[in-house]
Order: structure tokens, then sequence, then C-alpha cells
């Protein structure tokens, strides 16, 4: 098939413009048995593939509420004993609120470095400025094993294993490229002229950042801090080999009972796990929805 | 300079130790090459190249496989059951890695929901943990949402008349899709089992937790030689050779597609 022909075709195709949104199945043309069975076999497909999905997700939240000391499924019966013991045993709850202590800080240096980062690439026309996002961006594409072994060596080498505000340091070069890449995203769909506009009329460059540019790079800004700080929370293969004995995290405990116990206990760990971080994710889609909303207005 | 605090402060937290570690593979225990001739030359390491590379390459392929379907289910779908169905692939993906392992420790385990199904076909109430089919089964799991939503991404942008042009010219179902919109996917396709492949390479959590010891992928490996052999110069080597590999695959991919970050996901 040509290209002429083919984009003759569409054109023709496209022409009784379905409004956007209301287009109806069937309603084209008539569909044949063979496409009626691709159709059902592609919905048969994709439900079970949505299903092998989110199945072992639900399957963790609901071991959480076992009623019995060991896993089995279908459950023996419905209750919040894990839940209770897991809030009276401290050693997880130490591990919960170190994790929780650890990603803030660590969400809290990736969102400063990464917003002055995205906002100095978007100002700046020196010639190294591909080098310096290849530089803040290689977190995430390099093997979190290799990055584990670097912090090690780093550790190790400088006898602060275990220390908490170090591990956060660590956390914070995996969060940045999430927020570089937020707010990079909005100082895009900025206009620089309202800064300018701001300068002339008599604002000093700080407060033009405060008042003009932040404001608007708020949305993003949360959503990289958000990202960064879900990173942070579940980190689990750098934690094996820097926490020590000291900084025992939650996904730390979680490793280590897992390969001594199976409980239900674990479960609702993995639920309180689940639920922080989904808990941000979605949190972060409704900032998303509600300015998406008020810019629509 | 705006840029001066960022770029000082990674050279320091990161470009530092991981320059140390590279570093290390050549100075650890003896300046020279010595570390690399071991590993080339150990049958034991080639043993887990090959285990890492082919496990990699069937998670990558099984991934790319059930996700076509499902990202080109999505691109077509309404949109406001697309925007549900996504939440069903993203909750997944932001569900932490050793929380999904642990999970199929119990699907897979004995008497865990997957044993008991198979069962009555295999005739086995022993569950397929600490085997390959475990690892692929666990990984294929956790790296399914890469290759949906980067294929849905670029689908998105397809024309949507351009199948039914197709047709209108004679070509079947079968034949439009083939020709036309498969063409139109396919540098997402590879660049999304490319990408599966890399990340894949060096997992760590899922190959230890529901691998046997015959499933020793290079990370785990790694990790053995700094916590069971305290052999630093070894894993450093060895972390040198996958940050190679990896980091030449990734700037393949990046030259082969304009897949940018997992940010915009």
């Amino acid at each position: 098939m040509s290209t002429v022909e083919l984009t003759a075709a569409r054109d023709a195709a496209a022409r009784p413009a379905p409004p956007p949104g209301s287009r109806r199945r069937g309603r084209r043309s008539p569909a044949t048995p063979l496409e009626k069975v691709l159709r059902w076999g592609l919905r048969a497909v994709v439900t079970l593939v949505l299903g092998f999905l989110v199945t072992p997700i639900v399957i963790v939240v609901l071991e959480s509420f076992n009623s019995v000391d060991y896993l089995s499924f279908p459950l023996e019966g419905w209750s919040l004993t894990h839940y209770r013991r897991f809030f009276a045993d401290s050693a997880w709850v130490d591990a919960s609120l170190l994790s929780a202590k650890i990603a803030l800080l660590a969400a809290l240096i990736a969102t400063v470095i990464g917003t002055v980062a995205a906002w100095g690439l978007a100002r700046s026309e020196a010639r190294g400025k591909g080098l310096v996002f290849a530089l803040l961006y290689s977190p995430l594409l390099i093997p979190i094993i290799v990055l584990a072994m670097s912090y090690y060596f780093t550790f190790a080498d400088l006898k602060v294993i275990g220390h908490w505000q170090l591990i956060s340091v660590a956390y914070s070069v995996m969060g940045i490229p999430y927020v570089l890449v937020a707010v990079s995203n909005a100082l895009q769909q900025f206009d620089p002229e309202l800064e300018n506009a701001a300068r002339t009329l008599g604002a000093g460059m700080t407060r033009t950042l405060l008042r003009i540019t932040l404001p608007s790079l708020t949305s993003a800004i949360s959503a990289g801090a958000l990202f960064a700080f879900v990173i942070a929370f579940d980190e689990a293969v750098i934690i094996l080999f820097v926490s020590g004995s000291g900084s025992v995290t939650l996904p730390r405990k979680l490793w280590d009972s897992v390969r001594y116990d199976l409980t239900p206990t674990l479960a609702v760990a993995g639920t309180i796990l689940i639920a922080v971080c989904v808990g941000l994710f979605l949190l972060s889609e409704l900032i998303k929805i509600l300015r998406e909303r008020r810019e629509r207005r | 300079m705006a840029l001066g605090l960022p770029v000082a402060f990674m050279a320091i937290v990161y470009a530092y130790p991981v320059g140390a570690m590279l570093l290390k593979s050549f100075t650890e225990p003896e300046p020279g090459f010595g570390n690399f001739t071991k590993a080339f030359t150990d049958d034991a390491i080639w043993d887990v190249l090959v285990i890492t590379v082919r496990l990699s390459a069937e998670v990558a392929l099984l991934t790319v496989l059930l996700g076509f379907p499902v990202a080109y289910f999505l691109a077509r779908t309404s949109k406001r059951k697309a925007r549900f169905l996504v939440l069903l692939v993203v909750i997944p993906f932001w569900t932490s890695i050793l929380v999904r392992s642990f999970s199929w420790i119990v699907l897979l385990g004995d008497n865990g929901l997957v044993t008991t199904i198979l069962e009555p076909l295999t005739g086995d109430s022993q569950g397929m943990l600490y085997s390959e089919s475990a690892v692929i089964i666990a990984m294929t799991h956790i790296l399914l949402p890469f290759p949906i939503l980067i294929i849905k991404g670029t689908l998105d942008q397809i024309d949507t008349s351009l199948p039914p042009a197709a047709r209108s010219l004679g070509a079947g179902p079968l034949r439009a899709f083939a020709h036309v919109y498969l063409p139109l996917a396919l540098p997402a396709i590879v660049s999304s089992g490319m990408l599966v492949f890399v990340i894949a390479l060096g997992f760590y959590v899922t190959p230890a937790l529901v691998g046997g010891p015959k499933q020793s992928t290079i990370a785990v490996v790694i990790a053995q030689a700094v916590q069971v052999n305290f052999d630093w110069g070894m894993a450093a080597t060895l972390a040198t050779m996958l940050l190679v590999v990896a980091t030449a695959l990734t700037m393949i991919v990046r030259r082969l597609t304009k897949v940018k970050g997992m940010v915009a996901l």
C-alpha cells in the first residue's frame, strides 16, 4: 500500500469526523465475525494480564488480615491481630519511623537540588548543559546494585556505615532525576516574560523568584518531592549494605524477616509500604488533576 | 551561577562514590587488570553471566508479549476507561519491589495460591519457589508496567484513522494491523524490551529471594562477593562490568527512540 493511497484513504475515512469521546463501537463499520473473535480474544488477554498485575498486591493486603499465625489462602478468618502485633513491636515501629525520617530528609534534599538544577538549566545558555543534565539524570539509569556497591565502599572507607543522615543523602541522589524532570517540564510551560515583567516593574531577583516563578511551580515541585520520598521510603538494595546495625529501615527489617520466618506480620509491613507509596502516588495524581482543572478555567 | 550547587553536590555524593568504586576494580587487592583476568577465566562467573543474560532476555520477551495487547487495548478504549485501567498498571508499578517479591514467595510457595490452583493439573503439591520459573514469573510481574506504559505512550500518538483507512482500501483486519499499525509501534516495542532487559540485568532483590543458588544473577554474586567472601576487588569488577554493559545498552535504546525517562509516564 503506498503512502499516497493511504493518506487519501485516511482523509476519506476521517471525513465524517466523530465528535471526540462519543466514538461508539460498531458505528463505523459492521464488525466481521473475525473482528468479533479478535476483539473478544484481546479482552480476555487484557483481563488476564491486568489480573496478573494486581493479584500479588491484593494478596499481600488480604494476608495482613489473616487470623492465624501462618500465611494461608483462602484466609482462615479475618482479624486485626497482626496489626496489633506490628504496632506493639517496637522493632517494627522504630523501623517504620526511621524510614519516614530518612525519606523526608532525602526528599527535602532532592527537591532543593533538583529544583535549583531545573531552574539553572532552563535559564542557562552554557554549552555544558547537556552534560549537566546527564549527570543529574543518570542515577535513574544506573543499576541499583552498582550504586549500592559505590555507597557501601565509600561508607566503609569513611567508617560511616549506619549514619541515617548520610543514607538520606545517598537516597536524595536517586530522587533528583524525578524532581528535575517534573520541574523542567513545568518550566517549559512557564513564560519567562513574566519574570522580565516583574523585574521591569522593580522587583529584585529574589523577590521575582519567590513571588512569580516559584508559585507557578508548586505542583511540579510537590509531585517531584513525593516521588523522591517514595523512592527513599521503599528502597531495599542500598540499605542492605549501608544500614549496619543502627539504621534498620522498614524494607531492611522486612528483608531480614522474609528470609527468617514467613508470618502475616510481614504482610502488615508490606501493606504499610503499599499504602504509603500508592497513597502518595494517588495524591500526586490528584494534584495534577486539580492543576489541570484550574488551568482550564 | 545556579548550576554550581547541583553540580558540586552530585560530584561529591554521587560521582565520587561511583568513581571510587570503579577505581577499586583496578586497585583491589593490588593494582592492575588482575580482577578482570580472573573474572573472565573463571567458569563459575561465566555461568553467572549466561544465566543473567538468559533470564533477562526471557523476561524482556515475556513483558513485551504480555504488555503489547494491554497497551493496544488501553490506547484504543475510551479515555475514561483507560484512565481507570492505567491505575491497575501504575499501582503495582509504585509498589516496592521487595513487597512484590514477598508476595510471589507466598503465591508460589508450598500451599500457595498458584500451587493450589495448579495442583490438579500437575499433581504436584510442592511449590515452584527457588526455581528459574519462579524468578521469571516474579520479574515479569515487576517489569511488565514498563512496556505497557511506554508502548501505550507511542500508540496514543498513532493516527486512529489509519487502520480504518487501510481497511477501506481492502485490507483485512489482520493485514491492516500487521502492515499499518505494527510498523508504527515497532520502535516502542523494541526499545521497551531493551529497557526491560537492561533493568533485569542488574536485578538483585527478586533473584535473591525467589530464586535458588542456580538462579544466581550477577547482582547476587556481587552481593555475595562483598558479604560472604569480603572480596571487594571482585565485587567492584563485576559491578564495573555491569555498569559498562548497562550504560552501552541504555545509550543504544536512547539512540533508537526518544523514550524519555520514567517520570513522564
